[in-house]
């Protein structure tokens, strides 16, 4: 089976500095892969290894600047062809940086048929700096495939189709879907592996190949803002700055309860 | 201009075990001190993700990793265990390990490293002796030869990873005199099995590097095949010389990973410590010291990481092993002491506490004092080393 893994470079959240009241300092921000993309790069090599076929991980660089992305977006292809990843495709182009979801599944799309055919798209439910978790649809209209969101399991048997596990509130539901067909996937579903140092010496072998979007036929600059961020700033947040003192952790948990209540919390 | 950059390969190794050490090893890092062993479940899990014996070549089982990846997991095994008892049992494997993979007999390494690679066994280092540690070449172990044969006798002390040894299997690489009249031109190194009859051992209750036993062995009569020799007889001093100057590279790696992990705790301990109704950090008296000890460390990493690098360089044959060995004794001669002032430094801010075993302050202190005290190589030694080369052998007060 050719499985394609979605994986965004998002911004490490932890890195993320802002001061209140301001936008967060996104251009000093560290990025890496996104956690949960990392999932849908385990299952996918997972699956490789139950039935054979091939791994192809697939990246649209969505933040700049280009100039230091490129070298972060290196770091990440190399971790995720560490794991197990056969070859690993980045669009990395100016216009590309900021695009919103529609354009990047279009350029997902175009970057998956030119390097395609593929049987299943696997992506993570939401990547950790923006969680829209709309690409992975995005892309399954644009190719035309059915999708199947927030699956804690995959199964692939024979065939034409895969069943997909998911938790729908307080119920599992199993569902079967024709083949391609692009699912996402939770962090429940595994965990994903730490490649040894081997698999990353030898993962510097492994073809990584970078398109712009002329390589893929997509138009330049100015296409692929149909949603524009107007701003992104951090809450101001104010201690009161109570102190509870009590002679007793009982006394103590009493009070602060009271505390709580009183400021509307509970 | 120079590129201070690490390689993408060498922050995805950095990243991953980070990630892996987080998991089997740092939640461990106090158990290992208390119950004085590296559980074998660490030790296996080092093995899987290649960690063990990665500097050897892949046919002995390694994966051929360059002294700056050694470096990087030296570094950050002992960021996870402050105690630096893990990063010690790794790091003496991979660099006397190396003497042995580079210059013994192949299947001799073959079965040794690899063994040692998958967690199987210990390889350690034999040179010092209850009479001579920092003077290397005045010890008294001696081996005569017996048809194809050699048959040791004499003591060796302060040996780490015995217990080790003893559990897990493997052996030392081991310093003996073979001329005893020619002094440094008299000794060879042989690969001794702890299983050899004729071995007794002992140990020391130490300080508290705990992880990781520090002991001593007689050797009585000890019959070595020839096999396990390693270089020529009479060569040994040169090979003893390198593994000392590729294991100086990783000591300093280990105390300086335990002093970063201590500096990032400190810093947060005195974010989150309350003192006169505000936190310990707001204070320039905590804040000043902190950032010394923080640049203090950047400038041993940037001195450690040159030497990897001229390892790099000597193993690429691009430099001899005395450049690479003099940034080696820079970095040896830097990182025990700034680490050991840094961790004092964080014991004050962190007051009471950080004297209790509830903070990893103690543990870390106890750790890279082994260096300080001397382990590779005393720091009188280090000065030693360099001050032949800047005012001439002639000046030496003494041979
Ligand atoms: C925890 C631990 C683990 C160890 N593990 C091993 C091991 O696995 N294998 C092994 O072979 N050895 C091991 N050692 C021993 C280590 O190599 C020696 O401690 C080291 O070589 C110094 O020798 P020494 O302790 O006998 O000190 P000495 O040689 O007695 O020196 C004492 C002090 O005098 C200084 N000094 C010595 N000569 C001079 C001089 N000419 N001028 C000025 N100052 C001088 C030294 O720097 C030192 O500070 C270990 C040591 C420790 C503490």
């Amino acid at each position: 089976m050719d499985v394609a893994a979605l994986v965004k470079l998002a911004l490490d959240v932890e890195g993320l500095r802002a001061e209140p009241g301001e936008a967060p300092r996104v251009d000093q921000a560290p990025t890496k892969v996104s956690e949960i993309d990392l999932n849908a790069v385990e299952e996918a090599v997972s699956i490789r290894e139950r039935v054979g076929g091939s791994v192809t991980a697939f990246s649209v660089l969505n933040w700049g600047p280009l100039s230091r992305r490129m070298r972060e977006a290196r770091e990440a292809a190399k971790r995720v062809l560490a794991m197990g990843a056969d070859r690993f495709v980045l669009v990395a182009d100016e216009a590309a940086v900021g695009a919103d979801t529609g354009f990047t599944a279009a350029a997902l799309a175009a970057a998956l048929r030119a390097r395609g055919p593929f049987d299943l798209v696997l992506a993570g439910e939401g990547t950790e700096d923006s969680f829209g978790g709309l690409v992975p649809g995005r892309l399954a209209q644009e190719l035309g495939w059915p999708y199947v969101p927030y699956a804690d399991g995959v199964e692939v048997g024979g065939g034409g189709s895969v069943r997909v596990r998911r938790a729908v509130g307080d119920f599992e539901e199993v569902v079967e879907v024709d083949l391609p067909a692009v699912i996402s996937v939770t962090q429940e579903i595994n965990k994903p592996r730490i490649p040894t140092l081997m698999q990353i010496l030898q993962a510097g072998k492994k073809p990584l190949e970078v398109l712009s979007l002329s390589d893929l036929g997509l138009p330049g600059p100015g296409a692929g803002r149909g949603v524009r961020v107007s701003s992104v700033v951090s809450p101001r947040v104010e201690r009161r700055g109570v102190v509870i003192e009590a002679e007793s952790p009982r006394e103590a948990a009493e009070r602060l309860v009271e505390e709580l209540r009183r400021a509307g919390v509970i | 201009m120079v590129d201070f950059s690490f390689s993408e390969e060498e922050e995805v190794f950095r990243q991953s075990l980070r990630d892996l050490l987080a998991e089997i090893l740092a939640p461990r890092a106090r158990e290992i001190d208390t119950e004085r062993r590296i559980p074998d479940d660490v030790i296996r899990a080092l093995a899987d993700n290649g960690i063990l014996c990665m500097t050897m070549k892949p046919e002995h089982g390694g994966s051929g990793a360059s002294w700056v990846l050694g470096t990087i997991a030296i570094e950050e095994i002992a960021r996870a265990d402050p105690s630096v008892a893990t990063a010690v049992f790794v790091l003496v494997e991979n660099s006397w390990g190396k003497i042995l993979d580079l210059y013994g007999r192949d299947d001799v390494a073959r079965e040794v490293l690899s063994a040692a690679a998958r967690g199987e066994g210990f390889v350690g280092i034999n040179s010092t002796e209850p009479q001579s540690g920092s003077d290397v070449a005045g010890f008294t172990t001696r081996a005569v030869r017996d048809g194809d044969h050699w048959v040791i006798n004499g003591e060796k002390a302060f040996i780490s990873g015995i217990a080790e040894a003893q559990r897990l299997g493997g052996g030392y690489i081991t310093v003996v005199k073979t001329r005893p009249e020619a002094g440094s031109r008299g000794i060879t190194l042989f690969y001794v099995p702890i299983d050899a009859p004729g071995i007794t051992v002992g140990f020391y209750e130490d300080m508290g590097r705990n992880g990781l036993s520090t002991g001593w062995m007689k050797l009585k009569d000890v019959r070595i095949p020839d096999e396990y020799r390693i270089g020529e007889v009479d060569q040994g001093f040169k090979l003893a010389m390198e593994g000392f100057n590729r294991a100086r590279i990783f000591v300093s790696a280990g105390c300086l990973g335990s002093a970063e992990a201590m500096l990032e705790y400190t810093a947060e301990y005195a974010r989150n410590r309350v003192v006169f109704n505000r936190p310990l950090a707001k204070f320039e008296g905590i804040q000043f010291p902190l950032v010394d000890a923080w640049t203090e460390l950047e400038a041993t990493k940037l001195m450690i990481y040159k030497a990897a690098w001229a390892m790099d360089q000597y193993d690429a044959g691009r430099a001899t092993l005395w450049e690479a060995a003099r940034w080696a004794a820079m970095a040896k001669l830097l990182a025990p002491e700034r680490s050991v002032d840094a961790i004092k430094e964080f014991m004050k801010v962190a007051g009471a506490y950080g004297y209790t075993k509830d903070s990893p302050l103690e543990m870390a202190f106890r750790g890279v004092m082994s260096y300080f005290v001397g382990a590779e190589g005393g720091q009188n030694i280090m000065r030693l080393i360099l001050a032949r080369e800047l005012v001439g052998k002639e000046n030496l007060p003494y041979k």
